[in-house]
């Protein structure tokens, strides 16, 4: 494109913030993080136990009644590893995953932690189906936040 | 679900340029060089269009929110009832699907579909992106765009084994047909290892299995039967329409005993499925002509052809490979150049219908597929949570 000297631009930067409420639901979720628990929904009439955790099962459209703890094992059903660099984020490569764990049926994202190398290198040690473990970080770390874990390989 | 009191048609097209950065123009310029080809290309002015319908995604890319608002006056958009539409990526599809509503409810006998982006206004696009995941469980984990496209992808080659040069050969033939295009952000003579030694963003997906961020405007003129023949004027007849909707959670959609997969496109082929029995269409390959699928990412168009009927999923890849979505084979995919060459995200899936529609109406120039009686055009959004398709037709059906 051609620079042309008589258009400007107005450079604008925002900053703002947010207190994000986790309801009752949510809240209850991640103080059990702080106890090293991992919990999902289960819905009293599919059966299904539900990560991130729903106050309503919304395939059946009925309350959810009971907290279900799930893991640490699962199954790794989708990953990526990241090779660029994009602001604010850790220095490449890391990998990003989706893990169903043992007792839940939906899948939670998390990233996962394991011996680094090239992107190919990496990509060839993980596959779609693996075996992964949930670890949490100790106990005087935890912040009540999704972060307080992450996925290893098991 | 009802049927449509009156047919409708799209009998007029307006597209800006695709490019990075436009300078030259205001967002509400933009939008207005849009609405001002496509009711020209209609033969109509202003004061024809009964209804507005705006296609505006997430407005932090160009940073004024509701941009939508901005635009009003500029797409002759006063007086009129006026909608915005936004269902992410998708929204384009949407749009046009609300403003064919306008027209086939027998409300409207004219809407006026329009809308524009200026994804580079900002450098943090991806940082966006990343905003529209929930906050408590998934954005701290570096989800945007390209890493969730790359999740998808890797169910796909594990379900499928899709291979990264399958992949290669969607992005050299869309570069290719681009050159054909003169409104086409990226175009150029790729080849098959420049894409497989381009270095990986998330793997398995690489610079060139990426879409650019795009700035420009696109828009459509959609009128009842009345107002076609009236006019006696040439129409893209639209003859079915569907649009399917799931949970923004992707972990909700892979493994275990869950009903849709991510790497499916199951939105995609549902919408599909109602489109097609609107337009009486039973077997896609023979009867659609071209297809203009919302293909942000190469492994997308795998995705969206097996979707679409036109292949299974386990060979979309080797067709791919074959040619048979290529100009001059079984069913050209994106003619245009598709998503992969201009991604402008508010009007991406408005710029597939407008492709489509110029296939039906025999204004597509350089990139013409002889004899087109039928095309579709899809979008897809979100968390690849929301599916579009449209079908167009030369004949009302
Ligand atoms: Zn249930």
């Amino acid at each position: 494109m051609v620079q042309r000297d008589d258009l400007l631009v107005l450079g604008v930067d925002w900053h703002v913030h947010y207190d994000h409420s986790a309801g009752e639901i949510v809240s209850a979720f991640l103080k059990g993080l702080g106890n090293g628990v991992i919990q999902g929904r289960h819905c009293p009439l599919c059966g299904a136990v539900w990560l991130p955790p729903r106050a309503y099962c919304e395939r059946c459209f009925v309350a959810t009644d009971q907290w279900v703890s799930v893991g640490p094992g699962g199954v790794l059903e989708a990953f990526t590893i990241v090779g660029q660099k994009f602001d604010n984020l850790p220095e490449p490569p890391y990998v990003i995953a989706f893990a169903r764990l043992d007792g839940s049926d939906s899948s939670l994202a998390n990233f996962l932690t394991m011996t680094l190398g090239s992107v190919e290198e990496m990509a060839e040690r993980l596959a779609v189906g693996q075996r992964i473990r949930a670890e949490f970080k100790p106990e005087s770390q935890r912040q009540l936040r999704i972060t307080d874990f992450h996925y290893v390989l098991a | 679900m009802g049927a449509p009191t009156q047919k409708a048609a799209i009998i007029g097209v307006g597209e800006t340029d695709y490019q990075t950065r436009i300078p030259e123009q205001t967002y509400a310029e933009l939008a207005q060089e849009a609405a001002r080809k496509a009711i020209e290309d209609a033969h109509l002015s202003p004061g024809d269009i009964e209804a507005v319908v705006y296609s505006m995604a997430p407005t932090e890319f160009m940073g004024v929110t509701d941009a939508d608002k901005w635009a009003i006056d500029a797409v002759f958009g006063r007086s009129k009832p006026f909608m915005r539409v936004h269902t992410g990526g998708a929204t384009g599809g949407s749009a046009a699907q609300a403003g064919y509503m306008h027209v086939a409810s027998g409300l409207y006998e004219t809407c006026l579909v329009v809308g524009a982006d200026k994804v580079s206004e900002t450098p943090d696009a991806q940082f966006i992106l990343n905003l529209i995941w929930d906050p408590f469980f998934e954005r701290d984990f570096a989800l945007n765009t390209i890493t969730m496209a790359a999740l998808q992808t890797v169910r796909h080659m594990a379900k499928y084994g899709t291979t990264e040069k399958d992949m290669a050969h969607v992005v050299v033939s869309s570069w290719k047909n681009a050159q054909r295009n003169p409104r086409a952000h990226l175009k150029g003579v790729l080849t098959i290892d420049a894409v497989l030694e381009s270095p990986y963003f998330a793997w398995p997906l690489k610079r060139y299995d990426c879409c650019p961020r795009s700035s420009g405007a696109a828009a459509v003129v959609i009128a009842s039967e009345r107002v076609v023949r009236q006019k006696a004027t040439r129409a893209a007849w639209i003859s079915g329409v569907g649009g399917v909707a799931n949970t923004v959670y992707m972990g909700d959609r892979m493994g275990g005993a869950r009903d849709t997969d991510l790497c499916d496109w199951t939105e995609l082929e549902l919408a599909a499925r109602e489109a097609y029995r609107q337009a009486k269409i039973t077997d896609p390959v023979k009867e659609l002509d071209v297809a203009e699928i919302y293909a942000p990412f190469s492994s997308n168009q795998l995705m969206g052809v097996a979707a679409l009927g036109l292949s299974s999923h386990h060979q979309a890849g080797a067709l791919t490979q074959e040619g048979f979505f290529d100009l001059g084979g079984e069913v050209p995919v994106n003619p245009s150049g598709g998503t992969l060459c201009a991604n402008p995200i508010a009007v991406t899936a408005l710029v597939r219908v407008c492709d489509a529609a110029l296939q039906v109406l025999g204004k597509a120039g350089g990139y013409q597929v002889p004899n087109v009686h039928a095309a579709v055009a899809t979008g897809v959004g979100g968390s690849f949570q929301f599916q579009t398709c449209m079908v167009l037709t030369d004949e009302p059906r």
